[in-house]
Order: C-alpha cells, then sequence, then structure tokens
C-alpha cells in the first residue's frame, strides 16, 4: 500500500513520510452503523468523535489510522475545527478523497478565538474521566480539562468533591447527566435541537463568535436548530459542499439567539458578532 | 413571557400543588395569541350508530352537525365553525394504519361538505407525522380533487428532520435528562392552517391509557414527544394537555369527530394482533375533547373488562406484567382542569342522534 501521511492544523496541511513519535492515535469518527440503527437505551446514537482528546491534550499530536476513505473528509474537518495538530495516515486514494475538503479548509479565513468552555474539568487523568469528557463534548457541554482552572467558570469539576462523588463517576454517562445538572441548560453556551449526531466547538472573545459544526453521520442532516447563548448577530458562514449555506429563521429567545441550519455536510463555519 | 403563556404555566402549578404531584417545568414559546374559543359547546357530545359505508357516514354525519348547531340546513350547520376563506386541516390518526386509522370514510365526508361551504380543496389538507403511515391509506380516492396531504417527517424515528416544525413556537421541557428538550409545533398549523378538525378513533393507549381527541392533537401535531416515556414511566399525563394548550394549536382546533368505525382496545395505538381491534360503529361529534375522551375512557375500560384485561388505571404488578407503562387516563381529567374542556361526566351530556 502506497502510504501518505497528511499533517494538518489549523492553517496549512503538510505530507510527511512517517507518524511522528508519540501521536496520541484517535477514534476513527463517525457513528457506529450497529448501534446507530439500534438505538441503546438512551436513544442516543453511538458517536466517535474525538474533542475529548484534544482538550485533554491541547499540545499533543494526533494520529488517524486507518480512518475509511469516505469519513476522511470529517477527520481532517475534526482536527481543523479544534486547532489540533494531527496527522492522517492513508494511501493514495484516501489522499484524493481528502483534496477537497482540505482545500475548503485552506480557503477558510482564521480569526483566532479562544475556545468558550461552561465548564473546567480537573483532569485525573483515569480513562473513566476520558470517558466523562467524551460524553460532554458529544452533548455539547463545552469545557476545558487540565491540573487547575486558569480563569472563572460556570462549573468546576472535581471528582471526589461534595458535588461530585467518586462513587458516581462509575457510570460515566449518568456522570455526564450531573453536570449538565448542576450548570443547567439555561448556563450552557451552546444547545443543538434536531440531531445528536452533530457536535459543535465555539470560540469567541466576546465580541466576535465562530460555531464550528461537525455531522459524523455519512449523510448530509437536514434542518436542525442552533442554540448560542447571548444575543448575537449573523455574520457570515461557510460550509464544506454547500455554498448556499446562511443561519436562518433567528429568533432571539431567553438570553439566546436561536438559528436552523437547513443543511450540513461534513463541517461547517457559522461566524457572528455581538448585537 | 406573554400573558397566555404565564396564564397556562400558574394552571398547571395550581394542578400540580392540588394532586401534590410535581409538574414538569414546562416552558412555552408561543407568539401565538388565543384566537377564539374553539369550545363552542363545552361538555356536548353528540352519538350516533354508523355502517361503515359513505352513505350512512355523511348521513350521520350531516344530521349530528345540524343537531350540534341547532340548523336545518347542513351548510349553515359548518358554517358556523368555516369560513370559505379558511384554509383547514383535517388531523388525522394514522400511527395504526393500514390497519386502524382515521377512516378514510369519515375523511372524505369532512372534505366533501368543507368544499360545499366554499373552502377550496387546495386549501384543505390532511395531516399527520409520519409519511409512511399516510401512505398505506388511500385517503386521495375519498375526497374531492386537490385536498392536498401533508405529513412532517418521513417515518424513520432515527431521522430527525425539522424543516416541517415552527423553530419558534415549542414545548421545551426536560423529562429524564434527554438532550433533546424541545419539541417543535408543525408549521403547517402556525403558518397555513386557520382551522383544524381533529379525526381521532377509539383507542387504547400503552402510554396514555386511551389516544383520542387530546392524544391525536398533541403528539400528532408536535417533534420529539416519545421522550415522554423511559422505562415504565411516562409523562403523558401533563404533555398531553400542555401541547394541545398551546397556541395557535389550541384555538385552531374547532370540531372533534370521534371515528368509532373501528378501534382498538389493547396494545394500541397499533393493533399488534387482530383480535385486539373491535368495531364500536359509532360516530361521536362534539367541540369538547376532554368530554369526547372522557367517554372514549368509558368505552376501552368496558371493552378491557369484557375481555379479561386490566384497567387501563390498574398500575399493580400484576397489571404491570401486561403493560410496558404505567399509563396515565389521568391526562384528561389534567387536560380539563387547565380549562381545555369537562371531564366531569355528571355534567357531559351525550345526544343521541339517529340519522
Amino acid at each position: 500500500m502506497n502510504l501518505a501521511i497528511l499533517l494538518l492544523c489549523a492553517t496549512l496541511p503538510a505530507v510527511v513520510d512517517h507518524p511522528p513519535a508519540g501521536a496520541i492515535k484517535l477514534l476513527k469518527p463517525g457513528t457506529r452503523a450497529d448501534q446507530t440503527m439500534n438505538a441503546s437505551s438512551s436513544r442516543a446514537p453511538w458517536v466517535d468523535s474525538n474533542g475529548w482528546h484534544f482538550h485533554r491534550n491541547p499540545a499533543g499530536t494526533f494520529l488517524y489510522e486507518g480512518v475509511a476513505v469516505q469519513r476522511l473528509p470529517l477527520a481532517a474537518a475534526e482536527a481543523f475545527a479544534y486547532g489540533a495538530k494531527s496527522v492522517i495516515q492513508t494511501d493514495e486514494v484516501g489522499k484524493a478523497a481528502l483534496k477537497p475538503m482540505l482545500s475548503f479548509l485552506e480557503k477558510l479565513d482564521d480569526p483566532k478565538l479562544p475556545p468558550v468552555a461552561d465548564i473546567f474539568v480537573h483532569d485525573d487523568g483515569t480513562s473513566i474521566l476520558g470517558e466523562v469528557m467524551n460524553l460532554l463534548s458529544r452533548r455539547n457541554l463545552l469545557f476545558e480539562a487540565g491540573k487547575k482552572p486558569a480563569k472563572s467558570y460556570k462549573l468546576v469539576v472535581e471528582v471526589g468533591s461534595a458535588d461530585f462523588p467518586k462513587k458516581l463517576a462509575v457510570n460515566p454517562s449518568d456522570f455526564a447527566r450531573l453536570v449538565r445538572k448542576k450548570l443547567t441548560d439555561e448556563k450552557r453556551s451552546l444547545r443543538i435541537y434536531g440531531s445528536e449526531i452533530i457536535v459543535g466547538y465555539l470560540t469567541s472573545d466576546g465580541k466576535k463568535a465562530r460555531l464550528h459544526l461537525l455531522n459524523y453521520a455519512t449523510d448530509p442532516i437536514e434542518s436542525f436548530r442552533v442554540r448560542i447563548l447571548g444575543d448575537w448577530k449573523f455574520s457570515k458562514a461557510a460550509s464544506y459542499n454547500d455554498p448556499s449555506v446562511k443561519a436562518e429563521e433567528i429568533t432571539y429567545y431567553e438570553g439566546g439567539t436561536d438559528f436552523t441550519v437547513s443543511r450540513l455536510t461534513t463541517y461547517a463555519v457559522y461566524d457572528f458578532v455581538k448585537k | 413571557m406573554h400573558r397566555r403563556e404565564f396564564i397556562q404555566l400558574s394552571a398547571l402549578a395550581a394542578v400540580a400543588a392540588e394532586n401534590g404531584d410535581p409538574v414538569p417545568q414546562y416552558k412555552i414559546s408561543s407568539s401565538y395569541r388565543s384566537e377564539r374559543n374553539p369550545n363552542r359547546y363545552p361538555g356536548r357530545v353528540l352519538q350516533s350508530s354508523i355502517e361503515p359505508t359513505a352513505e350512512s357516514v355523511e348521513r350521520t354525519l350531516d344530521a349530528q352537525m345540524k343537531a350540534l348547531t341547532k340548523t336545518k340546513d347542513v351548510r349553515d350547520a359548518w358554517r358556523v365553525f368555516i369560513e370559505p376563506k379558511d384554509v383547514v386541516g383535517i388531523k388525522l390518526n394514522c400511527s395504526g394504519a393500514p390497519k386502524v386509522m382515521s377512516h378514510p370514510l369519515v375523511v372524505g365526508a369532512i372534505a366533501k361538505r368543507l368544499v360545499d361551504v366554499g373552502v377550496k380543496p387546495g386549501n384543505i389538507y390532511l395531516y399527520e407525522r409520519f409519511h409512511s403511515q399516510v401512505i398505506t391509506v388511500p385517503y386521495a380516492d375519498y375526497v374531492p380533487q386537490g385536498v392536498q396531504i401533508h405529513t412532517m417527517e418521513g417515518g424513520d424515528r432515527r431521522v430527525r428532520d425539522l424543516r416541517n416544525y415552527d423553530p419558534a413556537t415549542f414545548v421545551e421541557v426536560d423529562f429524564f435528562g434527554e438532550e433533546e428538550t424541545r419539541s417543535f409545533m408543525s408549521r403547517l398549523v402556525t403558518e397555513k392552517l386557520t382551522k383544524i378538525i381533529d379525526v381521532p378513533n377509539m383507542k387504547d393507549h400503552g402510554a396514555s391509557g386511551v389516544t383520542g381527541c387530546l392524544k391525536n392533537m398533541a403528539y400528532g401535531s408536535f417533534s420529539n414527544v416519545a421522550r415522554s416515556h423511559e422505562g415504565t414511566k411516562t409523562h403523558t399525563l401533563t404533555l398531553i394537555g400542555t401541547l394541545f394548550n398551546t397556541e395557535p394549536l389550541r384555538s385552531r382546533t374547532v370540531l372533534h369527530v370521534m371515528d368509532g368505525i373501528k378501534g382498538v382496545w389493547q396494545g394500541g395505538p397499533f393493533v399488534r394482533e387482530d383480535h385486539f381491534a373491535f368495531f364500536p360503529n359509532k360516530l361521536w361529534l362534539g367541540t369538547d375533547p376532554v368530554a369526547i375522551d372522557r367517554l372514549l375512557l368509558d368505552v376501552i375500560e368496558e371493552k378491557r373488562k369484557q375481555e379479561g384485561w386490566p384497567s387501563v388505571w390498574d398500575h399493580s404488578p400484576e397489571a404491570m406484567k401486561k403493560q410496558a407503562f404505567m399509563r396515565e387516563p389521568g391526562h384528561i381529567e389534567f387536560a380539563g382542569k387547565i380549562g381545555l374542556g369537562v371531564a366531569d361526566k355528571s355534567k357531559i351530556k351525550i345526544e343521541e342522534i339517529s340519522a
């Protein structure tokens, strides 16, 4: 097999000869067909996403390996959205499949906005807390992780504290629910209604905001609703393979800006300015 | 918060306090005001026996309409509710189709009378949530040419699609920690229809006890409602009335025609086994969805008793072996308490109409 390796970062992709030493191996992003078709007790489809890896190791280098050709554009978009230094290992067929997405990403401007995080997670490095962070990311509960918070957050999660007893972390799904409950939906900076297969990543400096939307399904997602906390005015949007994209039916409800995305292919960015 | 929302939420809180059972924290987003009191004849239910023929259904519906409105000409009867300029929705019930559904004969008779009073066929919409259910019934063969059939979703509940729902009109509530906390109202209801006629069936329901006028309108006009059940718990007790009470659904729903040609007494809303279906061959008419559903409760209870099945109120361990959820037939009384109609049977007037 003729292998090509693409190094992705938030700006320019590059081709290298072999995976860098110490790269963190990522999940193959997407939904698992069997579990999507047979919904779990929560009725939520099973999504494999890597946002939590990027939060846990913001300075790390990451490796996508063995990703199916049709999922390669999603892998590239995912790494780009989070600004993660990542490597995709693929062959010439995969390289060709990646080309349109890389071309799209290359043309996107970079407003250099910091991530929005409602929650700080004291990361003890355990796999259980990793799974909690995975679920927070998949449920669009925006967080940062580290040893100690460098700024103030709406909620600080520390396993073993009075609010978050260690015994509850045994079930990561319930623990993530508890985090959501403690934060409250009203304080969430991002909500998505109408799909549980889309993961959003919000960046903002308070005056401008960019929302990255990643669709983990194979097919485009038709018509869902997004809510960003605060009053925002739509500025512009760009979507992979869909030049007509915009924020539609914008409404302001209880301190948030709601809008419709009529179609999401694999990846889109929505830019806003503060009203 | 609009005044109507405030009143509605206050009513919910009052009911909660009375029952000693917490009502979930509902939030309602709607810019629509009440357009009319749709319950012109509270507590009145007209009842007739019918045969499943076009002639019997049409003759009976005409007689009931005249009796309800105390008019001599059937067109005058319909004009009490409908103007030629109206865009009219006929809310089907196809959740059990093709074995049990709003009968095409009943739907066809209603559509014909709407045309008779001047409504353009293109301004009549038969509507339901799921396309996959509606296409199993040949409604187009029974209604005047030009009548439209509208569905909000394809039918695969795993594929969500909000394009046919109004993003600004919704009921928000978190029942079980589900991520999808909003149920959006149909765009057809908010943006096009000026009047709605509800055509439910006489059905048992595994979660709500029975499904009649209230549930057909509520769960059939909003997205994302199945989330009200998890494990054996269901929130149909309060969600049905809360959805139906949301404007403009409430005030645009002016008439209820309970199609009792064929019903389901166990396993509803579907006909899982043929012997769970029954044939009351009744037609009920009225403007009071609560009163009609209160009578429906008796019909289903009586049939279940005859067949040796537990009451829809029975939450005992023995009964729970035969059902998935702790049923909530109290949703009818709840709907009465928030002002949707008369739930007290002693105040319901049944008028037998012979056609």
